[in-house]
Order: structure tokens, then C-alpha cells, then sequence
């Protein structure tokens, strides 16, 4: 989303990196503004009212009356629209049709239970993809690398519905060690809170691990055939010193983008594994609201994600000159 | 062995099977007091005011209220909190409302609170408005007894009273703290009270009301819901002893859930929720009642019945334990007759139509592909299209749907008239298939303003017997069924006959 790495001949300052993150900012607010005419126009589109999808083949004409005229949407679209975007403005994004509570508390509420996974999760994948990544590609062709290789291929493959439900079998049903379902805030219990997320966190994060395991390994291979790698070696480095401090932290700018853009959809709430752990998230409740013609929370909802996605991209980038002294912004 | 001996043993058996028996008749009659039923639901609605809310199929929840009156299992109106009631003319009815009934609260219900309670219903802020628009006024004759006038005669105004639409809210509690606070916050008079709602988590919790009206009721301490949105995670969760009650398990589950001590009942019970294959009989070829009548032969419904499982069969646009079915209807498979009328119409090689069914439904699509092949045999062609529930909704008012595989929930209520009016009048919400007869619309309307039952079934059974044998605008056949599953230690455990909406008060736990 707008963030794109550059590299130019010239070296910049702190003040020109100001004004790339004010340029970034803009972009940001421009993106934000397109993502909301985009899922306004493409909601309203959809055949059916809000009505309709929520009561079902019951729905009285009168119900559907009721709803359009609360809700405004006998106006032609871009009043709709205006309506919203000035509500919105003052941080109002109207009430749920189906939840029947404010827009904006639905979304703070969700917004903790899909923070929490997100990053219990990109733990447990960094934890399991760096190790596996690193060691399949400095044991390679070893019976760790095959192994590793195994993990990423039965990770990637794996369907979230089946390995989550199978997790729930062995830990809450037969060994009786972890809850099946709900959801505890870590403020309140943070034992309960990871006792709760534990089992969603391992179903995502072991599916994700095994592609940043397969682009760690395939990264650092690359590196470890380059010249500068050769270089190191017949100095007479050692071998730790030449993986960690040179490969690795050259092969780290691919890897941190995508744990950045998997970062950046896990935020966006994962809609099966919050499904399947009954997780109140924000993915779920995008899912069901665009399914019931929840308008006022489809539109608040994809307003927050875009601007979440936006950031975690712009910190992708700023990480980019971090690993690499080279990378300046402009 | 001699006569003495034998009438000694016959004795001592028949006082052992006498013992055994009282004993297990003990049990049966002997509710125990205490316990919890955690209730796993797949969502809980948004708002807890039964008036203002648009997802009925979760009002099971709202067991904090209470009607009227509601039906027995002969389907006849038995007193609630109204005694009784007098119908002196088909536009007035008189009810005489129960003392002593104390809502959450502490208020008491009197007619003042029955007269607040219809006007609310028929207000704006009401989901319902156009239900109760028919109540014209609403005088209060005394403290318990109330007088309801309405606009013209409507035969299932009592019937009205029993849905899920006409439960009794707090007077006090609503004009105290407005209706945005009642929404999450509901007081009624049932036998359980409200205790609390954590909205993030999906739990709902309900407390045994010690004050209840009928001193003796409810049995549990508590009843608690808990949102688990996906069906094999409430199977888990009641197989790990986590929940007692499902609803809506897979049926794939439901084998399972029996061999761990689970008991199950199908949703649907007695009420009018019907599936049925629509014909649209404006648009080519179903214009042609030749066309409509040779699918009728075509199709077997045994079959249907036979692959689908989870089916009730029907013959006809109600289910044959309501009192308005028409008994003398049956559909005939006949194909080689099908094939003759489908000649006669003009298509002696069949033709090629797509079926519109709803996402989501796997028991309504093994009843497409039985239709399918049936169809198949008279060679009509059939492409099976799967569209999203909201869409197949507005396509259907629309007049945009061909030929499709549709639900009518009954609107949870139980007279004929709901089906028969919202499926057949000219113009009505569900009349998808654009189904236009004077005479049936006439026995219909008629039938909808007389009080007595036995003139009204007299009425529907004609208009019924022109739409399933003549005219054939959709073939009903069956009603597909979902089930609640729950743990064998709960008794009692029933639904009323509407469907979906759990009569808690009777439920007891055998501890």
C-alpha cells in the first residue's frame, strides 16, 4: 500500500526523512479515502438489505421500510456517502445494524482479541520459521533440512479449519488441558488470556511459520553463495559470525517483508481461526457483518484495517534501513 | 410346582416390578432443584428487547419474558400470564390478566403494563409495527383486565400473541431507563432473571427469579449461553462436558452425540416451517400449468425423503400436525405422466432450467440433486446454482426467481393463515412465485376474519387443495430439519411448539 523501498544514489538526512514520513502520512490519508469510497460503493452494491440478510425469508416489508429509512439507504449513494464520511469525521461511525451497539465500541472491543492473537501468533512463527529457516539452510541436505523442508510443506498445506479443530480435540477434549473456546483479556487474567489463545496462536502461527521457514532458508542459501560470504570466511572468520552477522542480516529485508505483510493480515482478524475458537476478532465480525449488510461496521471495519495495514507497512519500510545502512528514504 | 408355590412367586414379581416401576416413576416425577444448563449457541442477538430485535432465529434467549397465553400440544391457546380471555366479537378481545405476578423488577404486572406493552409493539421503535398495527385501541377496563380493539377482524391475533413477537416487558424498567438501556438489560416476569452479558465474549447469563409466579418453578439455578460460532466446535465443546445443550449440531454429529449420552430433538417441532420447489408462473415454461403439473408427477418424493434423511414429508403448503393441513392431499409419481403432459405443453424432449438453492444448506442440496435426477428422467435438464441467502431473498421479490429450492420458517407461528397468506395473496412478501387466484385469495382473506377454527379449516382446505392439485405454483416437499442435542442428565428439556424457542421452566438437572 504505497510503500515502496528506495534506494538512491545520493545519501539523505534526518530532514528528508521527515518528510518522507509526512509524504507516507498523506499517502496514508489518500489510501484511506479511496479504501472507503471502494468498500462503500462495493457494499451497497450488493443485492439484498440489511433487513432481509439478518431476518432471512421472514422479513416484512415494513421491517425492510423501517431499517432503509433509519439507516438512510433510500438516498442515492454518494449522500450515503457524505453522510457517513462527515459522521465519520467527527468519529462517529454510526450503529450496528445486527449488534445493535455503536460502531466504533464494537471495533475497540474486537480490536484487543485480534492484536493479541496477531502477535501471539508472529511469535510463534518467527520462533519456529527463523530457527528452522536458519538451520535447514546452513545444514543443507542434512536430515535437518529435510525435516525442515517437510515442516514448511505439511505447514503451508495444512488447512487452519482442519489443524485447529484437530488441536482442540487432542488438548480440550482428550487431555483436558486448554479451553475449547471463549476469549479473556490478558489485562484481566493473563494466564486464562494465553491459556485461551494458545491453541488459535499455534493454528496460525505454525501455518505461517512454514513459508517464512522455506523464504529464510531460500534467502539465506542465496546469501551464503555470495562473494562477500566467501570473502568473510577466508579472513578467517567464524562461522557464527559470518551466518548471524553478515548472511543473515543481508537475507533479513525479503523476510521482514513478508512477516510484515502477514503481520498486516493477521491484524485484519483471521476469520476461520476465530471461527473455530469462537475468538470475538475483528475478522469474524468483518465476515458476518458483510453477510448481514452490517454497513455502518463493514465500512468502520475496513477503515481501521486500512489504516493498520498502512501502518505496518510503513514500519516494514523504516525496519528496511535498520538491517540495511544503505537504504535511505526520500 | 404347585399352585401355592406358583401364586407366592407371581406375587413376589409383581411386587418387584411394582417397586422398580414406582421407583422409575419416582424418578420421572421427582424434578431435583439446582444446577446449570450452559446453552451453546451460535450467536447471541444483539438486542435483548424482544421487540426491537431483527434475528428471531436467536429469540430462544430471550427466556427472561413471557406471553400472554401460549399453545398447548393440541395446538389450543392455554392460559399464561393472562387467565383468561373473552372474544365477544371478532374485533374485541378482553383478557384477564393474572395477579400477582411480579416482574424482575419488583413491578407488578397489571393491565396498565399489558396496554403499555401492545402500544410499544405497535410503535416505531418497534421491529414488529406492522403485526401490530392492527391494534387500533387499547382500553384498560380495570387493574387486571384489559380490552383490545381491533381495526377489522383478524382470526390469528391470539396467535399473534404467542410468537416470539409478543412477550411482555417491564413497564418500570423501560420508561425508567429508556429503551437503549432495556436492549441490554431486559426484564420480563419469566422464571429466569437477567444477571449479566459480556458482549465481547459471548456469554450470557441468566439466574433462577425466586420470586417466579409459579412458586414451585424453575428447577435450575441458572441458564447460560455461550456464543461458539461453528458447529463442530459446540460438538467439542459438549463432548469436553464443556456445554449441555446444542443448538444446531452438524448432523453428521448427531450419531455421535448420542453415543456420549446425548439426547436430541429436531428444532423445528410442530411449527409451520416449510421447504418447498418454487415455480414462477409468470415466466416461461412454468407459465404453463402442464409444465408445473408433469414436475409434480415427476418428482419422487420418497425419494427425496429417503436420500435427504433429516426430512419431514409434506403434501401441501402446512405440516400435517397443524390444524389447518388439508389431509386429503398427496402428490403422485407418476413419470410416464409427466412425460405425456410435458408433450402435450409442447416440450416432448424436456428442456434445460437452472435451480436456484442457498448457500449454506447441505441438506436442501441432497434434496436438489434427487430433484435433478428425477427431472433428469423426464428429460428436463437441471444446472443446480448455489446463490447467497440475502440475494436468492431479493431475487424472489424481485419476480427474478425461476425455479428454485426455498425455506418459509412459519414466522414463528403456528396458524395456517401465516402460510397460506404470506406464500399464496397477490403481492405478499413471499409470494415468489407470482401465484394470482381470485377464489384462493378470497377463501383466504375470509378465512383470516372468522374466529370459529372448524369454518376456517373449512376454508383453507379448499383454498389448499386448488394451489397443491390444480394450480401448482411450488411442490411441497418436506420440511428439512435441524436438531438440538443435549446432555441425558437434563430433563424436562422441551421446545415449544413454534420451534426453536426453549421452554426453560420445566427443565431440571439430575445431579
Amino acid at each position: 500500500m504505497g510503500g515502496q523501498l528506495r534506494l538512491p544514489s545520493h545519501i539523505f538526512g534526518t530532514t528528508h526523512m521527515l518528510s518522507y514520513i509526512v509524504k507516507r502520512l498523506l499517502v496514508l490519508l489518500l489510501v484511506v479515502f479511496g479504501a472507503s469510497v471502494i468498500i462503500f460503493v462495493m457494499s451497497h452494491s450488493l443485492p439484498g438489505d440489511p433487513a432481509t440478510a439478518i431476518i432471512g425469508f421472514d422479513t416484512t416489508p415494513e421491517q425492510v421500510r423501517q431499517v432503509t429509512e433509519k439507516y438512510h439507504l433510500d438516498e442515492p449513494m454518494f449522500v450515503q456517502y457524505f453522510i457517513w464520511a462527515k459522521m465519520a469525521l467527527y468519529g462517529d461511525f454510526g450503529k450496528s445494524i445486527y449488534y445493535n451497539s455503536p460502531v466504533l465500541h464494537l471495533l475497540f472491543s474486537r480490536l484487543p482479541v485480534t492484536l493479541e492473537l496477531a502477535l501471539l501468533s508472529m511469535i510463534i512463527s518467527i520462533g519456529i520459521a527463523l530457527p528452522a529457516g536458519i538451520l535447514s539452510a546452513v545444514k543443507k541436505d542434512t536430515w535437518i533440512d529435510n525435516l525442515a523442508r517437510v515442516y514448511a510443506f505439511v505447514g503451508v498445506s495444512l488447512p487452519n479449519f482442519w489443524l485447529g479443530i484437530m488441536l482442540m480435540l487432542l488438548f480440550g477434549v482428550i487431555w483436558r488441558v486448554l479451553p475449547l473456546f471463549g476469549y479473556v483479556s490478558f489485562q484481566v487474567n493473563p494466564l486464562s488470556a494465553l491459556a485461551h489463545l494458545i491453541l488459535p496462536a499455534v493454528t496460525l502461527g505454525t501455518s505461517l511459520a512454514a513459508l517464512v521457514t522455506r523464504m529464510t532458508r531460500s534467502c539465506l542459501l542465496e546469501e551464503l553463495n555470495m562473494d562477500y560470504v566467501t570473502v568473510a570466511r577466508a579472513r578467517g572468520l567464524r562461522e557464527t559470525v559470518v551466518i548471524w552477522k553478515h548472511a543473515l542480516r543481508n537475507a533479513m529485508i525479503p523476510i521482514v517483508t513478508v512477516v510484515g505483510l502477514q503481520f498486516g493480515y493477521l491484524l485484519g482478524g483471521s476469520v476461520i481461526t476465530e471461527t473455530i475458537f469462537s475468538l470475538p476478532g475483528l475478522g469474524k465480525l468483518i465476515i458476518d457483518s458483510i453477510f448481514f449488510r452490517d454497513y455502518p461496521v463493514v465500512q468502520g471495519a475496513i477503515l481501521i484495517y486500512t489504516i493498520m495495514f498502512s501502518l505496518v507497512n510503513l514500519l516494514v519500510d523504516f525496519s528496511y534501513s535498520l538491517l540495511d545502512p544503505r537504504v535511505r528514504y526520500g | 410346582m404347585s399352585k401355592k408355590k406358583g401364586a407366592w412367586l407371581l406375587a413376589v414379581l409383581f411386587c418387584t416390578v411394582a417397586v422398580f416401576s414406582i421407583g422409575a416413576l419416582a424418578d420421572e416425577v421427582q424434578p431435583q432443584y439446582g444446577g446449570t444448563l450452559r446453552y451453546g449457541a451460535y450467536d447471541i442477538p444483539g438486542s435483548l428487547d424482544p421487540h426491537h430485535c431483527l434475528h428471531r432465529g436467536l429469540t430462544t434467549q430471550y427466556i427472561a419474558f413471557q406471553h400472554l397465553l401460549k399453545y398447548n400440544q393440541q395446538l389450543d391457546f392455554v392460559p399464561r400470564l393472562a387467565e383468561s380471555w373473552d372474544i365477544p366479537d371478532p374485533q374485541t378481545y378482553i383478557f384477564h390478566i393474572r395477579k400477582g405476578v411480579l416482574f424482575h423488577d419488583g413491578s407488578h404486572l397489571t393491565a396498565e403494563v399489558v396496554a403499555f406493552n401492545l402500544e410499544r409493539l405497535k410503535s416505531d421503535y418497534s421491529e414488529y409495527q406492522s403485526d401490530f398495527k392492527i391494534v387500533d385501541s387499547v382500553d384498560i377496563l380495570d387493574d387486571y383486565t384489559v380490552e383490545v380493539h381491533l381495526s377489522s377482524p383478524c382470526a390469528p391475533f391470539l396467535d399473534l400473541l404467542t410468537s416470539s413477537r409478543g412477550y411482555i416487558v417491564s413497564q418500570k424498567a423501560v420508561l425508567e431507563n429508556g429503551n437503549e438501556w432495556f436492549q441490554k438489560h431486559p426484564v420480563g416476569s419469566g422464571p429466569f432473571q437477567f444477571e449479566s452479558w459480556d458482549e465481547r465474549s459471548g456469554v450470557l447469563k441468566y439466574i433462577r427469579f425466586d420470586n417466579y409466579w409459579e412458586p414451585s418453578k424453575p428447577y435450575l439455578d441458572r441458564v447460560e449461553f455461550v456464543k461458539i460460532p461453528d458447529a463442530t466446535a459446540r460438538g467439542l465443546a459438549f463432548e469436553a462436558g464443556d456445554i449441555d445443550y446444542i443448538y444446531k449440531p452438524y448432523v453428521a454429529d448427531l450419531d455421535r452425540i448420542q453415543d456420549l449420552g446425548g439426547k436430541i430433538l429436531p428444532v423445528q417441532a410442530q411449527s409451520n416451517s416449510i421447504d418447498y420447489l418454487m415455480f414462477n408462473t409468470k415466466e416461461s415454461p412454468f407459465d404453463d400449468q402442464r409444465v408445473r403439473q408433469a414436475i409434480a408427477y415427476a418428482l419422487d418424493i420418497d425419494r427425496i425423503v429417503a436420500f435427504v434423511e433429516h426430512i419431514e414429508p409434506l403434501a401441501g403448503p402446512l405440516p400435517s400436525t397443524n390444524w389447518g393441513h388439508n389431509p386429503d392431499l398427496a402428490y403422485v409419481y407418476d413419470p410416464e405422466k409427466a412425460k405425456e403432459l410435458l408433450t402435450e405443453a409442447g416440450y416432448p424432449n424436456g428442456f434445460s432450467v437452472t435451480l436456484t438453492i442457498r448457500s449454506a444448506w447441505p441438506l436442501c442440496e441432497k434434496a436438489a440433486l434427487v430433484v435433478q435426477e428425477n427431472l433428469a428422467q423426464v428429460g428436463i435438464t437441471v444446472s443446480i446454482e448455489v446463490v447467497e441467502s440475502a440475494t436468492v431473498i431479493s431475487q424472489g421479490r424481485a419476480g427474478e426467481l425461476l425455479f428454485a429450492i426455498l425455506h418459509y420458517g412459519g414466522g414463528g407461528r403456528l396458524d395456517p393463515n401465516g402460510n397460506l397468506s404470506s406464500l399464496f395473496l397477490p403481492g405478499a412478501p413471499y409470494n415468489y412465485t407470482g401465484y394470482d387466484n381470485a377464489e384462493v385469495a378470497e377463501l383466504i382473506t375470509q378465512a383470516g376474519k372468522i374466529v370459529d377454527r372448524a369454518e376456517r379449516q373449512n376454508l383453507y382446505w379448499q383454498a389448499e387443495e386448488i394451489i397443491v392439485a390444480e394450480d401448482i405454483p411450488a411442490i411441497f416437499f418436506g420440511k428439512l430439519l435441524d436438531y438440538v442435542a443435549y446432555r441425558d442428565n437434563f430433563h424436562g428439556v422441551k421446545l415449544l411448539l413454534t420451534g426453536y424457542i426453549l421452554d426453560c421452566e420445566d427443565i431440571w438437572m439430575e445431579q
